[in-house]
């Protein structure tokens, strides 16, 4: 799977963005073109890949947002938009008149949301978000990012009873961003915000709400108990990965994710296939868990590890790392 | 010798008198199709296309049932919104139709990729105007070597199967300008080498009749004062890279910058390219 | 292959630039059809005593065709009523300007045998074309008008290309040019040849040659499929890269006893420029047999020069066999004498070292 940028800019100014030092480098007015468009749905497609992720900034800035993901989806691709719901009430009412006709397994969204109490947003941005949802519940997956230890997720439950979201929380971990000062979840604080999200497991299961953990959890961190409880609610749809996620620029440059976008940056161009494209980006990976095993220092013999249950966290975390150090690594893991 | 295809405009009368022959008949609105189509059966016309030239976008058309079966060139003046394209999109896959779009228009190359990657028949219509050439590299290369498979851009297609290296290869075909195959008629009936001549009011026969038996000499007469008008220059498209695919096309367009040399010779380049790869496919004993 | 070249007549209906012919003491004379009835009489008396051989009869001028239709169909006459047993072993060529071709010698050059006709071409303005203007427009507007006519009734043609100094700041525009009319390259590269004072101003040296070529060499390389048929291009990747011999007049040392020149009075000689110049004078075809004429004692020189020049101007060079000192007429324009190799041999050998073998990457190396 890949991400594709629709566009370079964003509505929000999210304290943990993991975007933002690529956005920071990129031009705002760089939005995807219709040739690079195509280009990429014949690369993908060629590839065997028939899903197509699309990523921003905010995706629905594009002004060509609508018509792009209609052409994907008469392309057959199952579309994944990733939005904060926020946008300009006409490009909601065209989605909804051009989508309506989409299945709901054929085009979904996830929308990030942020809680209104702890991050500091605009009464307009949380009514264009209400609207979104109002349009398009029940094809929305909501999302949310850890990146302050005192989360609350009562307001994604309220979310998905009130809208009809899919009933499945994704739960994003913050990651710091090598070369940049954002705000993310510290080592020290991981078993602090694990057992926090477990204060909610009673919600989750009264509700039938599931969890779904993204990259860069640690399986140790997580007790016995825990972990069978995630088995029990999820059917065992959970890893502790942590590997290339592959985001496309509108411009067709390619890095691993967005906290390494300064590492190894390519061009799509440069590949024949998207799986050429995540070979070259596991060997970056590789290269980082030769120098660091994971995020603790107990990671290089971790059995888990080693038996690929855990990638050892983010290595985000480790690259971070070796940014402040004296340059003896790698030459790969440096920026 | 093929007998050539004659283009003309509709008029009744004017079918009427060319009972029996083949034809290109053009219309400049989508809406007399039907009645072209009707009247062309009753005088008993072989219709080779219906050049239907508009100056409207393909979202402001309403793509019919009835144009089921008709062979037909839509000039659109582009493609429109996507979202109303793909309204149309599955009846437009079905019809026997080729979708002209101009390389000026907005997107106009994206909407010729568009159409194209999604199974409907396209072909680039260069305009009067200067085109730009960067588009249109852009664009031969993905009309031969997209990496998925999609309906046929012209006129690379078209240039795909008929260009010779050793020749001179004339794609006006595809814009039925090329004298010896679509001679083009006049209302009264006067036939000239082309479109521009007849604008010009060159005509080389006063009748059909005349026509038959002049058109061979008057089309390789055009053949011959082409190469004579640019060749006696002292500089220009007879000192072209790209002469043998342009043939001279595109020199009112020069202007100084010479886009269209590299264009053509990258066509050529691409081709022979293309030609090479395919010839490199294994293909797989059968019994 | 025996070669006739046939000076039918000297008069031309141009006035090129460069050209030697309309420059020496021209008489403007044409062949008599007694003379044209006995070099076919001679013709036949060689074939019919060598039946393993061939006759190349090469119409040269000044400009043949300005002799008319009929004066090639009395030549076909003759050819059916002296060769009728020869016939068929003698190959016709025509080397002409065209600007008087038309359509009323379609039918004579078919019955002659003649598929191709040779010709020369320039798009310089005032280089080749009639009268003290040297009209090229009017020459180029005929001459364009001609492979019309050739093109439609299905004959081939090549051209001669004569490199002067006005080619030398657009040798890729020129090449371009000459491979858009002739799209298979069926032409020639051939440098001018200066022997005057008072035409400097167009005259180049071996090593401008050897630029102009390296100019244009690498373009040719790359699209050789498309024109393969550039001289000396061609005929340098079939004896470097091919193995295969293939060298025209001037080069392949073989041309002593082959080569046969008739003037229009009858007067025989080693070539054109032998000729023009007075010497290797082998006497009057009413008077000697082709026989005599190919073996007359005078050629021995030609042969005395290929066998010595490898001691001489020649020894060690790795291309001898690639140019066997060049044309003995240059080599004695130069020295006065044929026992040198000619200036030309310089500009073929530094082409190869300094371009073809580089960009071709093949390297010469002389059979054994």
């Amino acid at each position: 799977m890949a991400n594709v940028l629709f566009t370079q800019r964003c509505v929000r100014s999210c304290p943990y963005c993991f975007a933002e030092k690529h956005m920071s480098e990129s031009s705002p007015k760089d939005v995807l073109t219709w040739e690079n468009l195509i280009y990429l749905a014949d690369f993908l497609e060629a590839s065997g890949e028939r899903r197509f992720s699309i990523l921003g900034g905010e995706p629905t800035l594009h002004p060509d947002f609508t018509d792009m993901v209609a052409y994907l989806l008469e392309r057959k691709f199952e579309v994944k938009v990733f939005t904060s719901g926020i946008m300009a009430d006409r490009v909601l009412e065209e989605s909804a008149m051009v989508f309506s006709a989409a299945h709901p397994e054929q085009l979904s969204f996830i929308c990030n949301l942020n809680d209104p109490q702890k991050t500091p947003t605009s009464l307009a941005e949380v009514e264009s978000a209400k609207r979104f949802l109002g349009v398009f519940g029940d094809r929305v997956v909501p999302g949310f990012n850890i990146y302050r230890t005192d989360f609350e997720l009562d307001f994604l439950f309220r979310s998905i009873n009130e809208y009809g979201l899919k009933r499945t929380i994704r739960i994003g971990l913050t990651h710091p961003i090598p070369g940049k000062k954002n705000r993310f979840i510290s080592l020290a604080d991981m078993d602090t915000i694990i057992a926090r999200l477990f204060t909610y497991a009673p919600l989750f299961e009264r509700l039938r709400i599931k969890p779904g953990l993204d990259c860069g959890f640690p399986l140790c961190r997580f007790s016995d108990e825990q972990l069978a409880w995630l088995y029990r609610h999820t059917g065992g749809k959970y890893d502790f990965g942590c590997g290339p996620v592959i985001d496309i620029g509108p411009d067709l440059s390619v890095w691993s994710c967005f906290p390494l976008s300064s590492f190894q940056k390519k061009s799509v161009f440069d590949f024949n296939s998207l799986q050429e494209i995540h070979e070259f980006y596991q060997r970056f990976h590789a290269i980082v868990r030769t120098e660091a095993g994971g995020i603790f220092e107990e990671c290089d013999a971790c059995v888990m590890r080693e038996d690929q249950h855990c990638r050892g966290g983010c290595v985000a975390h480790s690259l971070s790392r070796f940014q402040d150090e004296a340059p003896v690594r790698f030459r790969e893991v440096y920026v | 010798m093929t007998a050539p295809v004659l283009v003309c405009p509709f008029q009744e009368e004017l079918l009427a008198r060319l009972s029996g022959r083949t034809l290109v008949i053009t219309i400049d609105d989508v809406r007399d199709i039907p009645r072209v189509l009707e009247k062309a059966r009753l005088h008993s016309i072989r219709v080779h296309c219906l050049d239907v030239r508009t100056r409207l976008p393909l979202t402001s058309l309403t793509v019919s049932e009835e144009w089921r079966g008709a062979p037909l060139a839509l000039h659109v003046s582009e493609l429109g919104r996507f979202r109303e394209v793909v309204r149309q999109l599955a009846l437009l896959k079905q019809l026997n139709i080729r979708i002209y779009l101009p390389l000026s228009a907005p997107a106009g190359s994206a909407g010729i990729r568009i159409l194209s990657s999604l199974g409907v028949s396209t072909a680039v219509d260069f305009g009067d105007a200067k085109p730009d050439w960067d588009q249109a590299g852009d664009l031969l290369a993905y009309a031969l070597f997209g990496l998925r498979p999609h309906a046929p851009i012209e006129p690379f297609q078209f240039l795909i199967s008929q260009y010779d290296q050793h020749q001179e290869t004339d794609f006006g075909a595809v814009y039925f300008d090329e004298p010896a195959k679509y001679p083009h008629v006049n209302s009264d009936g006067r036939i000239a080498l082309g479109r521009r001549e007849m604008a010009k009011g060159l005509f080389f026969a006063e009748s059909i009749d005349e026509a038959d038996s002049l058109l061979s000499e008057a089309a390789e007469r055009k053949k011959h004062e082409r190469r004579e008008k640019f060749f006696l220059m002292n500089d220009g498209c007879a000192y072209c890279q790209g002469w043998r695919v342009c043939l001279g096309t595109f020199a009112h367009t020069r202007n100084g910058a010479n886009g269209c040399a590299r264009f053509f010779s990258e066509v050529m380049d691409s081709i022979e390219r293309f030609r090479s790869l395919r010839e490199r496919k294994t293909e797989l004993w059968q019994p | 292959m025996a070669t006739v070249i046939l000076k039918a007549t000297e008069k031309c209906n141009s006035n090129c630039y460069y050209c030697d012919v309309v420059r020496k003491a021209n008489t403007g004379a044409s062949m008599s059809p007694r003379v044209l009835e006995t070099v076919f009489r001679r013709i036949n008396e060689f074939l019919l005593a060598h039946p393993e051989e061939r006759i190349n009869l090469l119409w040269h001028g000044g400009e043949p065709l300005l002799l008319g239709p009929d004066y090639f169909e009395a030549a076909a006459a003759f050819q059916q009523k002296h060769c009728e047993q020869t016939q068929s072993r003698i190959q016709h060529s025509l080397q002409t300007n065209l600007t008087c071709f038309d359509e009323a010698f379609v039918p004579v050059l078919t019955r002659l045998g003649i598929t191709a006709v040779g010709t020369s071409f320039d798009p310089e303005p005032h280089m080749r074309g009639p009268g003290k203007e040297i009209d090229s427009v009017a020459y180029n507007t005929k001459f364009l008008k001609s492979l019309n006519i050739l093109e439609k009734h299905g004959f081939g043609w090549g051209m001669i290309y004569v490199v002067t100094k006005k080619s030398l700041s657009r040798p890729e525009s020129i090449f371009t040019y000459l491979t858009n009319l002739q799209l298979k390259g069926g032409f020639n590269l051939n440098p001018v040849l200066i022997y005057d004072q008072d035409r400097r101003d167009v005259a180049i040296t071996a090593d401008e040659y050897t630029e102009f070529l390296g100019a244009i060499f690498p373009l040719w390389w790359k699209y050789r499929h498309r024109f393969p048929h550039v001289q000396p291009f061609r005929s340098l990747v079939e004896n470097i890269i091919e193995g295969r011999t293939s060298l025209g007049c001037a080069d392949s040392g073989r041309c002593t006893y082959q080569h046969i020149n008739v003037a229009p009075d009858g007067e025989t000689s080693q070539c054109g420029r032998s000729a023009d110049w007075g010497l290797l004078q082998y006497g009057n075809v009413e008077a000697r047999s082709f026989e005599e004429i190919l073996h007359d004692g005078q050629r021995a020189q030609l042969q005395d020069r290929v066998e010595r020049l490898p001691q001489g101007d020649c020894e060690g060079c790795r291309f001898w066999s690639l140019c066997h000192g060049g044309c003995p007429l240059d080599a004695y324009a130069q020295h006065k004498s044929f026992l040198h190799k000619s200036e030309w041999c310089d500009a073929r050998r530094g082409f190869i070292e300094k371009y073809f073998e580089p960009i071709t990457g093949v390297r010469y190396e002389p059979r054994v």
